[in-house]
């Protein structure tokens, strides 16, 4: 679809989305992915090292999740707007842990 | 919003497969080549003839290194193996305080001895290793930059795998449709088809490749617990902790009998290393690893012994689910654990995919109107010049593009493993690979090569010596006398037809005796199964029988057909184990559907 509104000419919008959604994928979807790498591993309930693990383990398969989502997703803004909630969701989550647990 | 959507998948899929394809054909050559790198490697070093078993050879390898490397830090051993027949040796020299660390090269901390413990003259050449390190570290860039962009391409190829998947909603019924001397078309049937066959291989060794450098691209999951790597390290490996070296002096104890006390506890498996740290000081400890071939982790058990009173002090620690899958992810990317049947097997899957990448266009996108692959308008030159090379039937299977047979191939068993798994292999084994190949990189090869070129006679650093009679790849055999220690140590290949000398240990089962039948009994049970799930459909029945078959009927063939398949897989993991047989069941229907696709490939051809 990326492809198809590119195609349709819209003036700007039609321009910058589809360099904004591969921006979106590959830098933003990294971004989110590593924050919620970070978060399962301060939340699932095994000993750190295990948790660690099974996160970065996990960590592939959400980055290509968010990847198919954003490029499939209705409109640019809509990806951006999502992407900026979960990082700040995460993040804060992620804030919040490490302030009140620490790391070892 | 349902057609959108594979259309954007549509795309994600062709962009994704073309950014890469090129670094990542370059991958799947190199990669499926190195499953046979401990063959290649023999094939390359004829002149390394094995002459002891793996105990009296490792003793004989801390003798010599005893009188040429007394103050090493540690020792690293590999016993010779059924899949490489020298002992491989290397060290890691003690850091003096206040002594500037010399920068080393490969030759200088490594050796290769025969069973007697002699340095054995071998050509210079890294023969199946090149092809293995090729394949994540890509040899003409920096290490680090090369293991970057192979994670990347890894990633690219997972969502090319994810987006085709979606993109093609009738997987499994597009994956009989093979239609010939269609130009364009028929490239792209071709793409379906050898994708579709070994989808769960991809999917599989793409992700496993990704968790192998998984600390490497993805380490926040580790910064989230831990402040640094090294207390992540310390807390996942507490038996890994240098020990501290006392400067008093004490003899080692024999390794032959701490060598049989481990091979016990491991039911029968081969030691895979040995590795002694703080030679010939009191505090000496001696580890041995399980070969990786006994298990399909990639993290095998290891014990640790005191070195010089010969006691057990240590064992690995259990490892909990995650870590145990991470081991498992690793291994089944390594296919270290894999016997000559399903190495073939993963070799045959790589192999594909390092065809049709090529032809990386998504059908969807052909028939849509994007502009990237549509067929030439036709009556013009171009047009013309499609369906010339597009051609017939025979066409659809041509000379892939991939490296020579011959040097196509493998992987090292139980080499100081360099493989990075998420950073987990002891530490000692990642340190000393990585600060090897970040050191000059020695090319003789690329020198024998160009030398080759200019005319010049081959470079021979050995004596010449006979060739080992038997250089079949992946069935090495060995050359001892000792009975005993035939029995003991048989080599894989020769194990098959006489296996009452030894009942193989349950891992070994796929190259002992009738394993080589358990594979073609499954492949022939798991052609039968394709080819009545094929004849269930009506697109093929004209083929097949020159009519079309009732809906009574078709219905009985897919039924049969699934549980034919269903029964290969129970025969698989009866016969191989039930995670083993798994792996070789995915191998087997690979080839069983190859064998339909090209037997309906002919009998198309015979009806035109």
């Amino acid at each position: 679809m990326a492809r198809k509104r590119s195609a349709s000419p819209q003036g700007f919008a039609a321009r910058v989305n589809l360099p904004l959604r591969v921006l979106g994928a590959v830098v933003g979807g990294y971004g989110v992915t590593s924050l919620a790498v970070a978060c399962l591993a301060r939340i699932l309930p095994m000993r750190p090292a295990e948790a660690s693990i099974a996160a970065t383990l996990a960590s592939f398969a959400i980055y290509a999740g968010i990847i198919v989502a954003i490029f499939s997703a209705r409109s640019v803004l809509r990806v951006w707007l999502w992407l900026g909630a979960a990082a700040l969701l995460l993040g804060g989550g992620l804030y919040w842990s490490i302030l009140t647990g620490g790391r070892l | 919003m349902k057609d959108g959507f594979r259309q954007s998948m549509a795309a994600l899929h062709t962009w994704t497969g073309l950014l890469f394809g090129w670094l990542l054909f370059a991958m799947f050559v190199t990669g499926t080549a190195a499953y046979f790198q401990e063959e290649i490697s023999r094939w390359m070093r004829p002149e390394l003839v094995a002459t002891a078993p793996p105990a009296p050879a490792t003793q004989a390898a801390i003798r010599w290194l005893q009188s040429t490397q007394p103050d090493a830090k540690s020792w690293f051993i590999t016993p010779p193996s059924a899949r490489n027949p020298a002992t491989e040796v290397f060290w890691q020299p003690r850091i003096v305080d206040g002594e500037p660390q010399a920068r080393r090269r490969r030759g200088d901390t490594s050796a290769t001895l025969d069973g007697d413990g002699r340095v054995v003259a071998v050509r210079e050449t890294r023969g199946g290793f090149f092809l293995y390190r090729f394949h994540f570290d890509l040899h003409y860039m920096p290490v680090l930059w090369a293991r970057y962009l192979v994670g990347i391409a890894a990633m690219f190829m997972l969502v090319a795998i994810l987006s085709g998947i979606i993109t093609h909603k009738k997987i499994f019924a597009d994956f009989f449709m093979l239609r010939f001397g269609k130009g364009q078309r028929s490239w792209l049937d071709a793409h379906n088809v050898t994708a579709v066959f070994a989808l769960p291989f991809y999917l599989m060794i793409t992700y496993t490749g990704l968790v192998t450098l998984a600390t490497m691209y993805m380490p926040w999951g580790i910064t989230a617990n831990y402040t640094s790597p090294e207390t992540f390290f310390a807390d996942v490996f507490p038996d890994n902790a240098e020990v501290a070296h006392t400067g008093v002096a004490a003899p080692l104890a024999p390794v032959g009998p701490l060598m049989a006390v481990a091979a016990q506890r491991w039911g029968g498996a081969a030691i895979g290393s040995v590795q002694i740290a703080n030679p010939g000081d009191r505090s000496a400890t001696i580890t041995l690893r399980q070969a990786a071939n006994s298990a399909i982790g990639a993290r095998g058990e290891s014990l640790v012994f005191a070195g010089v009173t010969g006691r057990v002090i240590g064992s690995s620690a259990s490892q909990g689910g995650a870590m145990a899958t991470q081991s498992v992810m690793v291994g089944l990317h390594a296919g270290r654990y894999a016997g000559w049947g399903l190495r073939w097997l993963y070799f045959l899957s790589g192999r594909q995919r390092s065809g049709p990448l090529d032809g990386e266009a998504p059908r969807e996108t052909a028939r849509s109107d994007a502009p990237a692959f549509r067929l030439p308008p036709r009556g013009t030159a171009e047009h013309r010049r499609h369906r010339r090379s597009a051609g017939r039937h025979r066409r659809l299977f041509p000379r892939q593009p991939v490296a020579p047979d011959r040097h196509d191939g493998t992987r090292r068993m139980g080499d100081p493993q360099p493989v990075p798994d998420l950073g987990c292999r002891p530490a000692l084994d990642d340190r000393t690979a990585l600060s090897s190949c970040l050191g000059r990189k020695p090319r003789p090869d690329l020198r024998a090569v160009r030398r080759r070129a200019r005319g010049e006679r081959p470079h021979r650093t050995t004596r010449p010596v006979e060739r080992p009679d038997d250089r079949r790849l992946a069935v090495p055999r060995l050359r001892h006398d000792d009975a005993a220690a035939r029995t003991r140590f048989r080599p894989r290949g020769v194990q098959r037809g006489n296996g009452h000398l030894q009942t193989p240990p349950p891992h070994a089962r796929d190259a002992g005796n009738g394993g080589g039948m358990i594979h073609a009994l499954a492949i022939i049970v798991t052609t039968l199964g394709f080819a009545c799930l094929c004849a269930a459909m009506a697109r093929h029945q004209k083929d097949v029988f020159g009519h079309t078959l009732t809906a009574r009927s078709a219905r009985r063939l897919r039924i049969a057909g699934t549980i034919a398949l269903l029964s290969a897989l129970a025969v698989d993991m009866t016969c191989l184990g039930s995670a083993y047989g798994a792996v070789a069941w995915c191998g087997h229907l690979t080839t069983g559907a190859a064998l339909v696709l090209t037997g309906l490939n002919r009998k198309a051809a015979r009806r035109k």
